[in-house]
């Protein structure tokens, strides 16, 4: 069986009426040159950065989103004779058996210990006489 | 199981005279099993030089996975005297 997997639409957990917040920015920045000349506007300075932040936060994609998905999914369908075009083993939206590989392991997390077996031996040895260094490597 | 190898590393740019010469085998290639308690490693060296010196150090790499050192120049320090 093949199937299929798309991201249908991406729907924001912070749901927010975009063109409202866009309406009232564009109304801020048209109030300063309507009407009398030199006369201050009703939004402040503060007021109009405060918009602006909000706007910013707006654009940013929030992580815990909510994704909608779509798939379909593909059954090997029997060989016919006449064949119309009509794509029957397509199904939509069905459930789909599936499994995931587990992840990579390793032993690396397991610390090895490595000590010296004979270390009172070889504290202190003579020269050109051999000596035997034994390493004791321990899971 | 984890596939290691050891190697006794050797000075390639100390003194000219070696502190130690190493008989024996250099690289050793493990089977690590986590139900084992364990591996010695035995090796044979011949001190040529006199005073405190250090043996050549010892690493254990992992062979699946290149450059990654379980065990990183472990060494102990030996005392070489003349009688």
């Amino acid at each position: 069986m093949l199937f299929k997997l798309k991201v249908g639409k991406v729907k924001l957990a912070n749901s927010f009426d975009a063109d409202a917040e866009f309406s009232h920015l564009k109304m801020l920045e048209l109030r300063p040159g309507e009407g009398d000349v030199g006369k201050e506007s009703e939004a402040s300075i503060p007021d109009q950065v405060n918009h602006f932040k909000k706007l910013y936060s707006l654009q940013q994609v929030d992580l815990f989103a909510d994704l909608q998905f779509e798939w379909s999914s593909f059954q090997a369908k029997e060989e016919n004779l006449i064949d119309f075009g009509a794509d029957s083993s397509r199904k939509l939206n069905e459930m789909i058996a599936c499994c995931v590989g587990s992840p990579a392991m390793n032993f690396v997390s397991c610390p090895i210990l490595v000590r010296v077996r004979n270390q009172r031996e070889i504290e202190q040895v003579r020269i050109h006489q051999p000596f035997t260094v034994e390493y004791e490597v321990t899971n | 199981m984890l596939t290691v190898i050891s190697e006794l590393q050797t000075y390639t740019d100390g003194p000219a005279k070696l502190p130690f010469m190493v008989a024996g085998e250099m690289k050793s290639r493990l089977h690590l099993m986590p139900s084992e308690e364990g591996y010695l490693l035995r090796y044979t060296m011949f001190p040529q030089v006199l005073g405190i010196n250090v043996l050549p150090s010892l690493t254990i790499s992992d062979l699946n996975i290149q450059k990654l050192h379980l065990i990183k120049d472990f060494n102990i320090k030996v005392l070489v005297t003349s009688s």
